[in-house]
């Protein structure tokens, strides 16, 4: 299963992987990225893998 | 080909530059032009994406719009948008907060209220600035808002918008010059009055914000307040009337939106990669940085062409110049990329899903009625004015 790894000296906290995959992604008040699971949970991967790709600041990978 | 298409004019990008960019794409992805004093026009998506990554080699500080006779690059105002790391993630952690998904989607039933409010003015059957009259007064009204302006104060506040950004428009009088100090001089007041009483709107945010430890200086506030304005007014203005055009000019398309109206975010991003309401943006080469087969130097700016990248068919496929609303993936650059993608993306593809949205739900036959003029813009060459006829579905006939 894999793993979703932030980078968060890249990430600006715009959300834009919570639009695409809110189950996973969620942006705090402050600002902040929160992972509301570390791994990709079954039936999102298409999702979780479309928001990868989408961040514009290249903050977000995938870990085996 | 023309080998010197005028990527610099507004002629050019309120005509038909896709024929030009599918082109350059092809012949001359990495392009120099002399005019204006010299800059390199990019329309490969690939080439987009690695430029606008790479901030270090590709600064913001000089200015984001393409060099030509209005713009300055030696007095480049110190916005968000012409900051360069690692200032710039600080800067843009204090005012994302409040435009993330949540925050925005929140927004959603004061949105609603005004987009309705708008298209209260449209009668079936009658002729009437659509542009104008019905789509240019809700984006202000959102960012107005948003930013803590009193309503009262909304119909001044894009005559002031339209004149910071449209100096290249003959039918707009102030300079740009004038139109920022009037906006300069209004914030102000907006301002002094928080100074007695903070309020939770965006002003008040900026005021009480924080990067490393100081508060943003006085023309950082202005220049904040300057961009969420111009960003949030012309661009989502631009996207919603030429989007609407867009289904006129694609009757079956019109028709598949109409017919299933689930698929309007689709069709929002469609139009989004199909207009792309923001040209370009423009980086300077910090240092020499070679790309393709050709060297760009030190000091030279860079004009990323987001209409170009979003034609192009190594990512969209042989139907990339096709406007498909069921287009999926659409991983377009409408917004940018980079750290400096459009902060405002969520409440943009708020406000045209709810716009298009109410205006289906009222009606389905949608025509032009007249000439459609443009704004004479290189960076944001939206619609000033477009004469429509909206009419209800009852005497729809059979087709």
């Amino acid at each position: 299963m894999m793993k979703i790894v932030v980078d968060r000296a890249r990430c600006t906290g715009i959300g834009i992987c919570e639009a695409i995959a809110p189950t996973v992604f969620e942006v705090d008040d402050d600002g902040g990225l929160v992972l509301l699971s570390q791994l990709v949970p079954h039936g999102v991967a298409a999702e979780v893998a479309e928001a990868v790709e989408g961040c514009p600041t290249l903050a977000l990978r995938l870990e085996p | 080909m023309d080998l010197n298409p005028p990527i610099h004019l507004p002629d050019f990008f309120i005509g038909e530059p896709a024929p030009v960019y599918r082109e350059l794409r092809k012949n001359s992805p990495v392009h120099w032009t002399d005019a204006n004093g010299g800059f390199w026009g990019i329309t490969r998506y690939e080439d987009i994406k690695w430029i606008a990554s790479r901030p270090h080699l590709f600064s913001s500080a000089r200015g984001v719009l393409m060099p030509g006779p209005n713009i300055d690059t030696d007095e480049v105002r110190p916005m968000l948008i012409t900051t360069d790391p690692p200032r710039h993630q600080a800067m843009r952690r204090i005012i994302s907060k409040g435009f993330t998904p949540r925050h925005i989607n929140a927004m959603e039933p004061g949105i609603r209220e005004i987009v309705r409010g708008a298209l209260d003015r449209a009668e079936p059957g009658v002729e009437l600035d659509y542009a104008e009259g019905i789509v240019a007064p809700i984006p202000t009204r959102i960012i107005a808002d948003l930013l803590g302006a009193p309503h009262q104060d909304w119909e001044q506040f894009r005559a002031w918008s339209d004149a910071s950004v449209g100096s290249a428009d003959p039918d707009i009088t102030l300079t740009s010059r004038e139109a920022l100090g009037i906006l300069t001089t209004y914030f102000q007041n907006l301002i002094d009055l928080r100074d007695e009483v903070r309020t939770n709107d965006l002003i008040s945010i900026l005021m009480d914000a924080e990067v490393d430890g100081e508060r943003l200086s006085h023309d950082e506030v202005m220049a904040f307040l300057h961009l969420l304005l111009v960003a949030g007014n012309e661009t989502t203005r631009n996207l919603i009337s030429m989007g609407t055009l867009t289904l006129i000019d694609h009757p079956d398309q019109l028709q598949k939106l109409i017919d299933d109206r689930s698929l309007i975010p689709s069709a929002v991003e469609e139009m989004l990669r199909f207009i792309s309401p923001v040209t370009h943006m423009t980086r300077w080469a910090t240092e020499d940085v070679p790309l393709r087969d050709k060297v760009i130097k030190k000091d030279q700016p860079v004009v990323l062409l987001y209409g170009a990248a979003n034609r192009d068919e190594a990512i969209f496929g042989d139907d990339a110049e096709e406007f498909d609303i069921t287009r999926r993936p659409n991983p377009h650059l409408a917004f940018g990329t980079g750290q400096h993608a459009c902060l405002g993306l969520s409440l943009a593809r708020l406000e045209a899903r709810v716009f298009f949205e109410e205006l289906l739900a009222r009606f389905t036959r949608i025509e032009l009625a007249g000439e459609v003029l443009r704004m004479r813009s290189t960076m944001v060459p939206g619609i000033r004015r477009m004469h429509v006829r909206l009419g209800a579905a009852t005497t729809r006939t059979a087709r």
